[in-house]
C-alpha cells in the first residue's frame, strides 16, 4: 500500500490563514534508504520521502532544487529581493515545520508556488503594500516610469520590468496575478478583497499603462 | 502588447537568488526554536512600559504620526542626516527637507548634498518647487534656492533623471555633470560639473583648473556674495586656482597676481578687475 504524505495548502480568506488538507500518493521506492545518495537527479517525490525519513537532508535537497524558481515567482508579486527571498524560506520553514502530518495532493512546485503567493499575499495585506502610489496619474506615472526605465535598461527585458515594476501598486498585483499565477478575475477579486468589476478596471489600466510606456520607448 | 509578450513572460526572470546564503538562513530559522519565556520582575517589566512609552512620545514628537519626516536648517547651519539605512542627506543653510518615506518621496527647499545607496527596486523621487530628480542610487548636490533663477543637480556619481515639472522634459546626468533646469521657461542645460565648486559649502574645496575666469567669477558670487566683473579681454583668461577655505580678499590679490590685473570697488559690493593679460600657458 502506497504510503501518503499530506501536505497542507495556505488559502488566504480575510484576517486568517486556513489549511486545507489535500493528499497525494507516494512510491514505494522512494523510502529504500534513510541517507539518501543520489546517481541521477531526485525526483519531488524521492525527496519528500526522504523529508520524512531523514529531515535535514531532505529539506535542503527540496531547497536547492526548488528555491530560485520560487523566489523569482514571489518576487514578481513583491518586488524587493530580500523580502522575497525571506518569504521564500518561510515556505520551505513552514514545510520543515509540518513536515511530519504532511499530506500531499498536488506536485511540489504546485504546493510551492501556491504557498509562496498566499505568503507574499498576506504580507502585502498586512504591510498595505498594494494601497500606495494609486493617486497617481497616467501622465505622472508616464514620466516616473520611462525615468527609472531609462536609467535601468540595459535591454528591452529591463526596460519591461521597471515599467511593470512602476505600475502603481494594486494594479500590478492584479496583472502579475492574472498574467503569472493564472488566476481568474474572480478568484483576484476574492483573493485581494475587491470587486471583479475593479479587477477588471485594473487590468485595462496596466495594459493601457504599458502600452503607453512601451509606445513611447518605440516612437 | 503582442510584440511584447515574451518579455512580459520575462518579468524578473534575470534575477538569481543565492541559494547557499538562502540555505543558511533557513538553516538559522529552523534552529530558532521558541525559549522558555523569563519572568522579569514585576518592577522591571514596568521600568520597561515607561520606557517603551516615553520613547513611542519622543518619536511621536519628532516623526509625524505617517513616518513623516521634516528637517530644517537656519542661516550659517548645516545639518546631516540619515533619514533611512542608505539614504544619508546633508542640508545646507536655509533649506529645508521633508521626507516621506511610504512614498519613497523627498521634498527640497534650499540645497542639500544626497548620498544614496542603490536601491533598484524602491527609487527615489526628490522634488523641489519645480523640479523633480528620479533617483536609483548615486551621490549628487541638488540646488534650488527660489532667489536663484534655476534649479541645479551636480553629480558625483551614479546617474538621475532630472525633469521639469513645468515641460515634463527630463534629462539624464550622469556622473561629473551639471544639469540646470532654468525657472524662465529656458529649458534646461547641461554641463561639466563645476570642479566641486557645487560641494563647496560642505566640502570648504573647490579647484578650478585652467578654467576661464568668467565661470571663476560666477561661482565667487555664488559663494561669497561679492560681484566681481572683469573687462573683457580677461574673461576667457584661462585661470587655476582653489577655493580652499580662502577669503574672498585673498582671492582677489590672488587674480590680480595671475592676471597682473588690478581690483577696484563698482558698485556697492562689487569689483571690477581691469588692466592685465591672460597669464602665459606653461
Amino acid at each position: 500500500m502506497d504510503v501518503k504524505v499530506f501536505f497542507y495548502f495556505y488559502l488566504v480568506k480575510e484576517s486568517e490563514i486556513i489549511l486545507e488538507p489535500v493528499a497525494e500518493a507516494i512510491p514505494r521506492s522512494a523510502h529504500r534508504s534513510e541517507c539518501y545518495m543520489p546517481s541521477q537527479p531526485p525526483t519531488d517525490d524521492e525527496l519528500l520521502a526522504l523529508l520524512q525519513r531523514a529531515p535535514e537532508q531532505g529539506i535542503d535537497l527540496l531547497f536547492r532544487k526548488h528555491y530560485a524558481w520560487l523566489c523569482q515567482r514571489i518576487i514578481r508579486l513583491v518586488k524587493e529581493p530580500a523580502l522575497a527571498e525571506d518569504l521564500a524560506q518561510d515556505v520551505f520553514l513552514e514545510l520543515w515545520k509540518k513536515r511530519e502530518q504532511l499530506r500531499i495532493q498536488a506536485s511540489i512546485p504546485a504546493y510551492l508556488a501556491r504557498a509562496g503567493r498566499n505568503k507574499a499575499l498576506n504580507y502585502l495585506r498586512d504591510h498595505r503594500m498594494d494601497q500606495q502610489r494609486e493617486e497617481l496619474t497616467d501622465e505622472r506615472w508616464l514620466v516616473e516610469a520611462q525615468a527609472v526605465a531609462q536609467l535601468q535598461a540595459r535591454d528591452l527585458q529591463d526596460r519591461v520590468d521597471a515599467l511593470l515594476d512602476s505600475l502603481p501598486d494594486r494594479c500590478r498585483l492584479v496583472f502579475v496575478l492574472s498574467r503569472f499565477e493564472d488566476l481568474s478575475n474572480r478568484e483576484i477579486a476574492q483573493q485581494l478583497g475587491i470587486a471583479e468589476k475593479t479587477v477588471e478596471n485594473q487590468m485595462n489600466k496596466a495594459l493601457r499603462l504599458m502600452r503607453a510606456g512601451l509606445d513611447s520607448y518605440f516612437s | 502588447m503582442d510584440p511584447f509578450g515574451k518579455y512580459i513572460s520575462g518579468y524578473k526572470s534575470a534575477y538569481q537568488p543565492q541559494v547557499d546564503r538562502g540555505l543558511q538562513r533557513l538553516h538559522e530559522k529552523m534552529g530558532r526554536t521558541p525559549s522558555e519565556p523569563r519572568r522579569a520582575s514585576s518592577r522591571l517589566w514596568w521600568m520597561g512600559v515607561i520606557a517603551v512609552l516615553i520613547l513611542a512620545l519622543l518619536a511621536w514628537f519628532f516623526w509625524l504620526r505617517d513616518g513623516t519626516q521634516i528637517h530644517a536648517t537656519q542661516e550659517g547651519e548645516t545639518l546631516p542626516l540619515v533619514l533611512e539605512e542608505g539614504l544619508e542627506v546633508v542640508l545646507n543653510e536655509s533649506s529645508s527637507l521633508e521626507f516621506f518615506p511610504a512614498e519613497d518621496r523627498l521634498l527640497l527647499h534650499g540645497e542639500a548634498y544626497f548620498r544614496i545607496e542603490p536601491r533598484p527596486a524602491r527609487p527615489l523621487l526628490i522634488e523641489t518647487p519645480h523640479t523633480q530628480v528620479q533617483v536609483l542610487g548615486t551621490a549628487f548636490n541638488l540646488r534650488a534656492r527660489s532667489r536663484e533663477l534655476f534649479t541645479e543637480v551636480e553629480m558625483e556619481h551614479g546617474s538621475v533623471v532630472f525633469v521639469d515639472k513645468n515641460s515634463r522634459d527630463s534629462t539624464v546626468l550622469n556622473a561629473l555633470q551639471r544639469g540646470r533646469c532654468w525657472k524662465d521657461g529656458k529649458g534646461m542645460t547641461v554641463e561639466p560639473a563645476s570642479h566641486g565648486s557645487a560641494h563647496y559649502w560642505r566640502t570648504g574645496q573647490a579647484r578650478f583648473l585652467h578654467q576661464p575666469l568668467q565661470l571663476v567669477l560666477r561661482e565667487m558670487e555664488r559663494h561669497y556674495d561679492l560681484e566681481v566683473e572683469a573687462a573683457d579681454h580677461l574673461l576667457n583668461c584661462p585661470v587655476t586656482i582653489t577655493f580652499s577655505g580662502s577669503r574672498s580678499s585673498d582671492i582677489l590679490r590672488i587674480l590680480e597676481r595671475i592676471l597682473d590685473a588690478e581690483a577696484t570697488p563698482a558698485g556697492t559690493k562689487g569689483y571690477l578687475l581691469r588692466g592685465g593679460a591672460c597669464p602665459r600657458e606653461e
